[in-house]
């Protein structure tokens, strides 16, 4: 650690002016060689960091790797892990829950988020204090926010209920959190109520890169609020919709603090996601080498999918 | 902040934490749970005061996430000397083989005879005992008896069996006259702490039917049996067929029922006697009555054993000191001291704190109360065994579906 410091102290004082070399190719050969031709340039300084990338990022994702193919002693038992947890039924279900909470979600909130987005950017009289507003729910914390709905969908205490039946809108309480074909979608809109003003949020910084000379040249034409939406707001808007998504993909599929809050995956599985498998599996019963066999599936799945994203999104981008 | 820095301040942390799980020689470290830090401190100072030159550094610990704390404290290498758990967490610490056996040295203060067996079975694995009991209840039956007589029952004649159990709920469930519902009897379906909650409230009720969750040898499942499934139907149909549980049921664990029970909402449900503490607390006036639990007729009653113990870790540090605190604790007027229901040994339940006539039918259900089987998986068995209750309560499945399920998925558990 010592010699870290000196030479990160040393070094600038020793190092001739830097060299131009973004332009120069990348050499061939030897790492060694190049290291020792640049060791004064930045290679050195960003050590440091990439050392604490490979203690907290990549030193985990080995050791899950190793987890995954070994029992609980160590010994190394191929797949049987990965077999194991690809046969219990839960794995089935938690998967098929995971992608409708993510899609649904996604949509739902791309949508109001995007309209929200739209609606702020507008002119009028507080328009400030409704901006502020909206970003309450994405500000609070996720579990302030949880255990907030799971009291207020209370089959017997909450507020919704006790909405509903006394306009007589509903004859018995409904079963917010425990009618297995209830349960999910109420989850869903929880999140989509936590997420969509960050959706807002960046779609009104999106809104506000736009020219305003495209839509004075397109009012000059004669175009009308919605022709100005459909077509110079929402293409204007796609890349970031784009980066949203994707940022909602990786949110979606690792969000746990709602559901685990307000259902704990039950009841008898019906809102159980992936990543609350994982964690029972692992802190719960203590199946660190099977709950690994589930991370390092789930790891591939959403990479796959955050490829094919940026994938498709550069495609589009060339066109 | 610079990398240094950051890499100092990391040492310096790593450092703190290594401090604080290592401890001096006569130096014994004792993790309590948080209710109990009051006490176990009063107790430390006497402690340190009969032995000079051996200090106790008391932690007391949030009992949320305590049971996976004490695994990691235990699998660590470096754990604390004395620890207090849940007894029924004790079969998976020692699965690893982590536990000192403390038979003998428990035996040395007072007399192993004096324990109530089951107690006792309750730390035991393989016949050897890893924790030292100090607290055991049982649950008994909580009811209304204002509500008894609004329905015309007589309070003083608790249902007994099954059968009556079932016409007395049904008599206690109606719109009250000020519109609100009442049912008769409260069942736990869930909550936050529902799988320990309806394990402890169900699971008799096929113990006391003649069934059982795992065969003798704790190789196999034995919830596919008539007399499981009986049990099991018989707690479900108070919310499926019956109604005389509320609509939240799947919403309850203990603490909401209580609520609900105070509320008036039920009339009758399952508590520990920690909740009598409550009620003075937050309902003085509150009329109710304690029962032992109904059963079937010509059988007798049952209840899971509930409790807490402390053990010793094999890797601790200060082994001999901590076997010293453990014997000062097992002395009948310090465990009468420390549990927060009932205390373990024969001596101290005749203290006069446990001489209210309240907790007479807490007793009786203690006589009848069996350990859970002590297995290393055994919150893995029990969370098969309550998705599938809940997928009765949801209605997703038969009683007998739902066991026969329940049945297979912990054979595969007990194949791992």
């Amino acid at each position: 650690m010592q010699n870290a410091a000196q030479s990160m102290a040393q070094t600038p004082v020793q190092s001739p002016p830097r060299q131009p070399e973004r332009s120069a190719p990348a050499p061939r050969g030897r790492i060694g060689r190049y290291i020792a031709a640049h060791k004064d340039g930045p290679t050195f300084f960003i050590l440091p960091a990439i050392a604490l990338l490979a203690t907290f990022i990549v030193y985990p994702i080995i050791s899950t790797l190793i987890m995954s193919v070994t029992d609980a002693n160590g010994a190394f038992v191929g797949a049987a892990n990965y077999v194991n947890i690809i046969e219990s039924d839960r794995t089935a279900r938690a998967t098929v829950n995971t992608i409708y909470f993510v899609t649904a979600s996604i949509i739902l909130q791309l949508i109001l988020g995007t309209a929200a987005g739209i609606v702020l950017n507008e002119q009028f009289r507080g328009q400030a204090i409704v901006r502020a507003l909206t970003l309450i729910p994405w500000v609070i914390p996720g579990i302030v926010g949880a255990m907030t709905w799971a009291w207020m969908f209370h089959t017997d205490y909450g507020v919704i209920n006790y909405i509903l039946m006394s306009n007589g809108l509903v004859e018995d309480p409904v079963r917010w959190l425990t009618n297995p074909s209830i349960v999910l979608p109420a989850l869903t809109a929880v999140n989509v109520w936590k997420m969509f003003p960050f959706v807002s949020i960046m779609v009104l910084a999106g809104l506000q890169s736009i020219p305003v000379s495209l839509y004075e040249a397109a009012r000059v034409d004669g175009a009308t609020f919605r022709d100005e939406v459909l077509h110079i707001t929402l293409p204007q808007l796609r890349p970031i919709l784009a980066s949203i998504t994707l940022l909602l993909i990786i949110a979606g599929v690792n969000s746990i603090t709602i559901i685990y809050a307000m259902t704990k995956g039950g009841p008898a599985d019906r809102s159980l996601i992936t990543s609350i498998q994982i964690f029972v599996e692992a802190f719960q019963y203590f199946n660190f080498n099977q709950a690994s066999a589930l991370s390092v599936m789930f790891f591939i799945v959403s990479t796959v999918f955050i490829v094919a994203h940026i994938w498709l999104d550069g495609r589009r981008k060339g066109q | 902040m610079t990398i240094s820095t950051f890499k100092v301040r990391l040492a310096t942390a790593a450092a703190a934490l290594m401090l604080s799980a290592s401890a001096h020689a006569g130096e014994v470290s004792w993790w309590v749970s948080e209710p109990g830090k009051v006490k176990a401190q009063q107790l430390a100072t006497e402690f340190e005061k009969e032995n000079p030159g051996i200090t106790v550094k008391l932690q007391a610990n949030p009992y949320g996430g305590l049971e996976g704390k004490v695994m990691i404290a235990v699998k660590s290498g470096i754990p604390p000397d004395l620890i207090e758990v849940q007894n029924s967490w004790i079969p998976s610490y020692q699965a690893t083989n982590a536990l000192e056996d403390v038979g003998a040295a428990i035996n040395q203060s007072v007399p192993l005879t004096d324990f109530v067996p089951a107690t006792l079975a309750a730390c035991s694995v393989d016949g050897k005992i890893y924790g030292l009991p100090f607290q055991a209840e049982a649950l008994a039956m909580l009811y209304r008896k204002d509500l008894f007589r609004d329905a015309k029952l007589d309070p003083e004649k608790p249902p007994q069996t099954w059968d009556e159990m079932i016409e007395v709920s049904k008599k206690l469930t109606y719109t009250a006259p000020n519109g609100q519902r009442r049912y008769g009897y409260g069942i736990a379906g869930g909550g936050a702490e529902g799988q320990g909650n309806t394990l402890y409230r169900s699971l008799p009720y096929i113990w006391m039917n003649g069934g059982d969750i795992l065969s003798a040898d704790m190789k196999k499942s034995t919830l596919n049996t008539p007399e499981a499934i009986a049990g099991v139907k018989f707690y479900t149909d108070m919310l499926t067929s019956l109604k005389v549980s509320p609509p939240s049921t799947l919403e309850n664990g203990g603490l909401e029922l209580r609520r609900l029970f105070m509320a008036g909402t039920i009339a009758m449900y399952q508590g520990t006697p920690t909740e009598l503490e409550r009620f003075a607390q937050d309902a003085p006036n509150l009329d109710y009555g304690v029962a032992i639990m109904p059963h079937p007729t010509g059988k007798e009653t049952s209840a899971l054993l509930g409790g807490w113990g402390f053990i010793v870790p094999k890797a601790g540090k200060n082994k001999a000191e901590a076997l010293k605190l453990l014997q000062f604790l097992a002395k009948p007027e310090r465990l009468a001291l420390y549990t927060r229901t009932f205390p373990t040994t024969t001596t101290s339940m005749n203290l006069p704190r446990f001489a209210d006539p309240k907790l007479d039918a807490f007793k009786v259900m203690m006589t009848h109360a069996r350990p859970q089987p002590p297995i290393g998986s055994w919150l893995e068995i029990s969370s098969a065994y309550y998705k599938n209750i809940q997928e009765v309560l949801i209605g997703g499945a038969s009683p007998k579906d739902a066991m026969a399920a329940a049945d297979k998925a912990i054979d595969a558990i007990l194949k791992k």
